[in-house]
Order: C-alpha cells, then sequence, then structure tokens
C-alpha cells in the first residue's frame, strides 16, 4: 500500500463506513488505520479476541473499537462490524482485511462501478486488478475456489475470496453470515446469489509480503474449508 | 447352547445399563420420552446379544437376509444419525455464544484517538468496565 497515493486520494462519501476483523494485528493495524483514515471518516474494527496489543493499538486512531471477548472468527468479526455500521446509519459498508493487503484507493473504483451499474455489492478481484508476490499454489487453490463456488452457489466469478468488498446498505442488510470462520467468503457469495440484487467484480490491487502470508489463511486449509460449507449445506 | 464369552461379559454389562436407565426413568432424571428410548434401546441390545437368531427373524421380515447385515445397516443408520443431532447442537450453541458476544461488542463500542466515548450511561460504564 502506497501512503503517498492515499494520502493525494480524495475522502469517500461520509455514509461509507469501513468494516475491519483484527486478530492479533498490533504489528500491522497501526499502519492500515492510518492510510485508511486518511480517506474514510468511519471506520470500525473489531477487535476478535486478541491476545496481543492490538486493541490498543486501534483506539491511538479517530476509529470505532469493538471488542470480542473471545475468539470467534473472521466471519463472525465481519458480521459484528457490519451490523454495527448498519446501527450507525451507513450508506455503504466496506470488508476490509487488516494485515495490510488491500490498496484503500481501490475503495473508489469500487463506488464508482457500484454506482455506475447500478448495483448493491461490488466484490473486489485480484485477477481482474492484481496480485503482487502472489504464491503459485494459493494461486491454484483460489482458482479452484472459484471452480467450487460456481458449482456449489452457482456464481460466476473470477474470484470468489476477496477481504475487500463494497455493499449498499440495502446489500448489507441482506447478508448474514452464520459461519464463523473462513468459510464465511462463500457464504456471503452464495448470500448475494440468493439475494437477487446486483453485483459487479472492479479488478483491485493485493499486495502479498512474507508476514501477510504467514498470518493469512493456510493454503492447505482449502480442503476442510470445503468441506465444511459441503456439510452446512447437507445439514441445514 | 451354552452361552459364548461374549454374551456372558455383555449380557449382563447391558442389562445393568437397562436397569440404570429405568431407574433414571422412573426417578424423573431423564425427559420421559428419553427415558423410554434409552431403556428400549438398552433391552433390546441385551436381548440380541442374548439371542442372536432374533436378528435373523427380524432381518427375514423386513428383506435383509442375514442379522448381522441388519445390525451393521442400523449401527450406520444410528451413527449417522447421531452426526446429525450433535453436529446441529453444536452450531446452534456456536450461534448463540456468537449472538451474545457480538451484543457485547457493539454495546461496548469505543471510540479511539480522543473522541468521546459512544454511550456514557451507567448501565454502559458498569457492563463495559475495562
Amino acid at each position: 500500500m502506497n501512503s503517498e497515493t492515499v494520502k493525494d486520494a480524495a475522502a469517500l462519501p461520509e455514509g461509507l463506513w469501513v468494516v475491519i476483523a483484527a486478530y492479533n494485528e498490533q504489528r500491522r493495524i497501526g499502519a492500515v488505520l492510518k492510510n485508511l483514515s486518511r480517506i474514510a471518516k468511519n471506520i470500525v474494527v473489531v477487535d476478535d479476541g486478541s491476545r496481543d496489543e492490538t486493541a490498543q493499538e486501534i483506539l491511538r486512531h479517530p476509529v470505532w473499537l469493538l471488542r470480542h471477548v473471545a475468539n470467534l472468527g473472521q466471519g463472525a468479526s465481519l458480521q459484528t462490524g457490519i451490523s454495527f455500521a448498519i446501527r450507525q446509519g451507513a450508506e455503504y459498508i466496506v470488508t476490509f482485511d487488516a494485515d495490510g493487503q488491500h490498496d484503500p484507493t481501490d475503495i473508489h473504483a469500487m463506488l464508482d462501478a457500484l454506482n455506475a451499474n447500478s448495483a448493491d455489492y461490488a466484490l473486489g478481484s485480484r485477477f481482474l486488478g492484481g496480485a503482487a508476490g502472489i504464491p503459485f499454489f494459493r494461486k491454484l487453490v483460489l482458482r479452484s475456489a472459484v471452480l467450487f463456488t460456481r458449482i456449489v452457489s452457482g456464481i460466476s466469478l473470477t474470484d470468489a475470496h476477496n477481504g475487500i468488498r463494497l455493499m449498499t446498505r440495502r446489500g448489507a442488510e441482506r447478508i448474514q453470515i452464520t459461519l464463523n470462520r473462513m468459510e464465511h467468503a462463500s457464504e456471503i457469495v452464495e448470500q448475494i446469489a440468493e439475494s437477487g440484487l446486483k453485483y459487479v467484480e472492479v479488478p483491485v490491487h493485493i499486495t502479498y509480503t512474507a508476514d501477510s502470508l504467514a498470518k493469512g489463511q493456510k493454503s492447505s486449509a482449502a480442503i476442510s474449508l470445503a468441506i465444511k460449507l459441503l456439510i452446512e449445506k447437507v445439514v441445514r | 447352547m451354552n452361552p459364548s464369552l461374549f454374551q456372558l461379559i455383555f449380557v449382563p454389562l447391558i442389562a445393568i445399563l437397562a436397569i440404570h436407565a429405568v431407574l433414571r426413568l422412573w426417578l424423573h432424571r431423564v425427559p420421559r420420552r428419553w427415558g423410554i428410548l434409552q431403556v428400549v434401546a438398552w433391552t433390546a441390545a441385551a436381548y440380541l446379544i442374548a439371542e442372536p437368531d432374533a436378528t435373523l427373524v427380524l432381518a427375514g421380515w423386513v428383506g435383509i437376509g442375514r442379522g448381522t447385515d441388519l445390525i451393521l445397516y442400523l449401527a450406520v443408520l444410528g451413527g449417522l444419525f447421531a452426526c446429525y443431532y450433535f453436529y446441529d447442537r453444536y452450531r446452534r450453541i456456536e450461534i448463540l455464544l456468537t449472538k451474545l458476544v457480538r451484543h457485547d461488542a457493539i454495546d461496548c463500542a469505543k471510540k479511539g484517538d480522543d473522541s468521546p466515548p459512544a454511550m456514557e450511561d451507567d448501565v454502559h460504564s458498569v457492563i463495559c468496565k475495562g
């Protein structure tokens, strides 16, 4: 993320809320919030039961902090943040990762695409934009996830597991994440498909670093994630 | 016919479990329906171990043929039902816990930097202290 680019970027609309789920992000969250708060007025960070100083770091910035007393997972955290933003009167909600992989300036392009297409969801796609430093195996897993989502949810995307998503208030109200951990990404896509509301994919830029790869979701977890999703589909 | 070692061990053992289930039902320690199910299940298990040929008769009635196949099918179905039952309970508890944690997080929202706190009423300050 280039902080100079963010500095020059125009401010986002007042009614736009950025929702971030953070777990043990003490070292990275500060830079993310510093850059984001240059363009976004409303930011809510859900500290998902971190064991480090994440909450204290968050409180150094002009953002809202919500704390989960127990670690529930990214899906649960995003839903907490989304529910809070809706209560605060958000007109648009963006989900954004805490590890600095996303570029805040992409939100402008997503907002433009959303409004230009009269859509309710703008989903970031690293395969339409750029994914600097993406390992081959990660790319393979993400491509497989796209295929899996197409088969299971019947929705055709180029990137099914991208953490940067923009939604209108109406779109956010139709989303109710019940899968607490990483399965939530597929659940959101499925709920978007079921909502019947319009969505667009927008090119975004993801920057992989050794740090973010070490902290992020393991590619090997993809199989257990797929199994959990299938069980949930059968049981529920 | 002399009883086998397996029958000698398991018939009394399961009979004790059946009696235990009857007592629990008698003393209202379990919901009535669940208690009756346990008594029936343990009694049937003890009887079928003591009289293995009975499974042959049952299997013949339902058109399976071999008694062991009938028991295997029932065990698999029972296992699947147990998996479904416990997964469903696990999910309900998980959803409930998530709701509680979320409610607490939203109620105790704090604004960073030098902004004033979100809620300053007494209830908030008591619940969200620390």
